[in-house]
């Protein structure tokens, strides 16, 4: 099976992210001055989303930045600023709370691991050892495919062949008894003088995380994208019922009105 | 993408053929099923359309609910922002938007109630509708179209202006008969933040008075936090499962303990769930700033909170675990009876040291949550029987309530006090507030005592003895304070003392709606135990649709 | 991996929970706790849409990503009128409606 590597990139990193995203959630509440807690919040929104590109999910990373740091923690910081909220004194009754809080906080947290850890070690262990057989079932699978892919290529680079079908039946027969069935493709056929490189992103049926997401949003669940407008309609409509003073006496400029107006009709004579 | 490809499959029998996008039959072992087949492997973005084009017609009254909505904000807009030619005041548009609000109710009642279409599960698997959701769409519809024509007095008084109340009463009660119909984990939480976002705006509509504006602000924290932690529910369901549709955690729960294939963080799911819910229809652990919302808030807000969200959210409780979190009973059915004991408990107990109108009525529907929720927990299909029949009768006497608490506005019923000699200025509203008040009570021969009798029989069918004797006992207490505002009514004549001394008593004649609304109930209320039998059945009916 | 990554998600949402309850501050921290909160439900969410190969999780956490977005639009205008009443957002101070 691969090896997992202790300490690889991956792994470094998202000790990194983690640990300052929660060094930055505890410091978003324990702040003194609100702006730091903001600046704290846009902390931990960044490491956040560079988490999400560890996962390989880049529109994600990209949407939490534009959204949450973009828009939210914006507002976040406007409202901070417009509002004018005094840095909080040292409060003695802070101090008071945060043994019990704190040991109600541990246990829960120490309940919630026991919980997840038994649930999660035994699946893990077992799918290992099952998966690894497929696993490596696929990858051989893979791994002929591709070879059979480059094989045929470069024997039709190299020699200018294109009769390559009995090295296809070697194959086809080796593979026959590991699976449920085996696919064998026909290769297209590319013109020689293509740059002498092979375009696997072609070949292979790769999809973007935003191409995956619009595939299912806008197809099958396009209710919940139609409910989700709806509630960005009541956020709109409840911040301009709350905030808006709405000026009814003042006079203001009808500029369409003043413009449309027919100045031969505007001025009459009543009477002598 | 949608390359045509030549291809050669060998398979087993047995074996799905995932590649060929029509179904053959095949032989025997190692036979060839080959050809020249086109995998065209988006084919279906084509007949997208013929797949969802009878869904639009299931949710019809719906989708006019929204539109009427939109286009009353759009008519709101341009005529309450048009300067008039000879002054420069614009029209004052609430009154006309109520009623046409009202109008767009009826429609959409009588459009859920014509609704060919009884039993179906649409927008690919988002979506259901069966009788319970029937029934209580009409539930929630009603008691929109009510709190509304109780509240058009009140917005003449109080000289509200802003159209957009209404607009958002509308869209929050679209947003709860979506919520009755919703099949998935997704168009639930969707739908509960839609009227959860309406709700805290609305609750802090009278931008003037800081009681308002505190109570949308707790108002808000609570409902945040409580969707935060329904949320989180949801993803330890969905990451243990994988699913989030109802019925796959139906039929993927089945009979989980006796497979001994036990699911500890499924069940830590449930419980973020159970608790996000309990949040929501404010029951005892989780109650903490429910009375002070519902005391702070305009009243008919107040009206509208603790009819209407209630019948929407219980709704969804009772399909979400007793459909699919079935399987766990035993479980939750311990934490929702530890609410609804400590509910009955605490709100007998603290409601009687009430001074406000309407905290009492706040405590008074938290009691009512409890007894409720005492019926949830019962786990048969008499207690989904008895719940509905309660919240029938809940719902029914809540509206009176409010209503009558909403014609004292004249002289600002605040304190229960102010409600004193009320037999001497209107005996007729003295009358039905007493028996309204009696049968909240639980006093036979009238509604609220069927109601409560049939729960009772039923938890004691469920084996919960203890429970429904606390219920028993937590009836008897609560009978005090409401026979107190009976005294107060009727025998308290000292007007020089109490903190309403220097208020005056006023009398002002009721309008008509509010009469109509008044009358209407009182006398369900008063004639329930007559002929209880249609609401009797249309309840079972809607128990035996959870058999499905 | 996955285990490393829930218990990062409960951690921040238990942070979350706890910025609300101990804070003595001023209301716009308690603001910022829901933020927290709704944010680890949403790493949760794309973490097991990763591990599970469903998009159900993605397409849940985007719409969790508007809904989080909208309400804290409103939550932030509510304290804006709050504020014009009040002149103060100091968390002792909201005891009018007093339970």
């Amino acid at each position: 099976m691969i090896n997992k590597m202790l300490f690889d990139n991956n792994t470094i990193l998202f000790y990194l992210f983690s640990s300052i995203a929660i060094i930055s959630g505890v410091m978003v509440i324990r702040a003194k001055n609100p702006v730091h807690s903001v600046l704290f919040l846009i902390l931990v929104f960044c490491n956040a989303a560079g988490l999400l590109i560890l996962l390989d999910l880049d529109f994600f990373a990209m949407i939490f930045l534009v959204v949450y740091v973009g828009a939210i923690a914006v507002l976040f910081l406007f409202v901070v600023m417009m509002l004018n909220i005094k840095m909080a004194e040292i409060n003695e009754n802070i101090l008071r709370y945060l043994p019990i809080g704190g040991l109600i906080g541990l246990i829960f947290l120490f309940e919630i691991f026991l919980i997840i850890n038994n649930d999660l070690l035994p699946i893990l262990f077992v799918e290992a050892n099952i998966l690894s057989n497929l696993e490596s079932h696929y990858y051989i699978q893979y791994l002929i495919n591709n070879c059979l892919y480059v094989y045929k290529y470069s024997f039709v680079l190299l020699t200018g062949q294109k009769k390559y079908y009995h090295i296809s039946t070697r194959l086809k027969r080796i593979s026959k008894g590991y699976d449920n069935f085996c696919v064998e493709m026909e290769v297209p056929e590319y013109p020689l003088d293509y740059a002498g490189y092979i375009n696997y992103s072609s070949i292979t049926n790769n999809i973007t995380n935003i191409e995956s997401l619009g595939e299912i949003i806008y197809t099958y669940y396009f209710y919940y994208f139609l409910v989700a407008s709806l509630i960005l309609l009541v956020a709109m409509i409840g911040a301009i019922v709350l905030t808006m003073h709405k000026g009814i006496f003042v006079k203001r400029q009808e500029v369409f009105e003043q413009n449309s107006r027919e100045f031969t009709k505007t001025v009459q004579k009543l009477s002598y | 993408m949608g390359a045509a490809t030549n291809f050669t499959i060998w398979w087993r029998p047995g074996a799905p053929c995932s590649l060929c996008v029509e179904a053959i039959t095949h032989g025997d072992n190692f036979s060839q099923h080959t050809g020249v087949r086109k995998i065209v492997i988006n084919n279906n973005k084509k007949n997208m359309k013929e797949l969802f084009i009878n869904d639009f017609k299931v949710i019809f009254p719906e989708l006019f609910l929204i539109i009427a909505t939109i286009v009353l904000l759009i008519y709101g807009v341009i005529y309450s922002t048009k300067i008039s030619e000879n002054g420069t005041k614009p029209a004052i548009l609430i009154r006309n938007t109520t009623w046409l609000g009202l109008i767009t109710i009826i429609i959409t009642g009588l459009l859920i109630i014509n609704n060919p279409i009884k039993n179906t599960i649409f927008f690919y698997n988002c979506l259901v509708i069966d009788e319970l959701s029937t029934l209580l769409k009409i539930l929630v519809l009603v008691s929109t179209a009510v709190s509304i024509i109780i509240s058009l007095e009140y917005f003449k008084q109080e000289k509200i202006n802003s159209f957009e109340i209404i607009i958002l009463i509308l869209l929050s009660c679209s947003s709860m008969l979506l919520m009755l119909s919703s099949y998935d984990f997704i168009s639930m939480y969707l739908t509960i933040e839609l009227q959860s976002l309406s709700f805290y705006v609305l609750a802090a509509s009278k931008r003037d008075s800081e009681f308002s504006t505190e109570a949308g602000l707790k108002y808000f924290i609570l409902g945040a936090f409580s969707s935060g932690i329904l949320l989180f529910g949801c993803s330890m369901v969905y990451g243990f499962t994988g699913i989030t549709n109802f019925e796959e955690l139906a039929k993927i729960f089945c009979n989980i303990e006796c497979l001994q294939s036990d699911l500890p963080v499924v069940k830590l799911g449930i419980l973020f769930l159970a608790v996000g819910f309990l949040f929501k229809l404010t029951a005892v652990p989780f109650h903490m700033w429910a009375p002070d919302v519902y005391e702070g808030a305009p009243t008919f807000i107040t009206a509208f909170f603790a009819i209407t969200p209630k019948i929407a959210i219980l709704g969804l409780f009772l399909k979400l675990f007793l459909f699919s979190f079935y399987d766990f009973l035993f479980p939750w059915q311990q934490i929702i009876l530890i609410c609804s004991v400590s509910s009955m408990i605490l709100a007998s107990l603290a409601a009687l040291s009430q001074r406000k109108i309407k905290r009492l009525l706040a405590y008074s529907s938290i009691g009512h949550m409890g007894y409720i929720l005492m019926g949830v927990s019962c786990g048969s299909l008499e207690g989904i029987q008895a719940v509905i029949i309660y919240l029938v009768v809940y719902v029914i006497m809540t509206m009176n309530v409010f209503a009558s608490v909403l014609s004292l506005r004249s002289n600002k019923a605040v304190f229960i006090t102010d409600l004193r000699l009320l037999s001497k200025t209107n005996p007729m509203l003295a009358i039905n507030l007493t028996l309204i008040l009696f049968s909240m009570a639980g006093i036979p021969p009238l509604a609220g005592f069927c109601s409560k009798f049939y729960l009772f029989f039923t938890a004691l069918g469920s084996s919960l003895y203890i429970t429904a004797l606390i219920g028993v006992l937590t009836s008897v207490i609560s009978c005090f304070y409401y026979i107190r505002l009976v005294k107060i009514m009727y025998f308290e004549n000292d007007a020089r003392v109490g903190p309403s001394a220097t208020r005056g008593l006023a009398y002002e004649p009721m309008d008509r709606e509010k009469s109509l609304i008044i009358a209407i109930t009182f006398f369900f209320v008063l004639f329930f135990f007559i002929y209880p039998y249609p609401l009797f059945l249309v309840s079972h009916k809607v128990a035996l649709s959870f058999m499905l | 991996m996955q285990v490393k990554f829930i218990s990062l998600c409960v951690i921040l949402f238990l942070l979350g929970i706890w910025g609300i309850f101990l804070n003595r501050k001023n209301i716009i921290i308690m603001l910022m706790s829901i933020e927290l909160m709704l944010l680890a439900v949403n790493l949760n969410f794309v973490i097991f849409s990763v591990y599970l190969d469903d998009m159900i999780g993605q397409l849940f956490a985007l719409l969790v990503l508007t809904v989080a977005a909208a309400e804290s639009a409103i939550g932030l205008a509510l304290l804006v009128v709050y504020y014009r009443i009040r002149g103060t957002i100091a968390v002792e101070y909201i005891n009018l409606v007093k339970g």
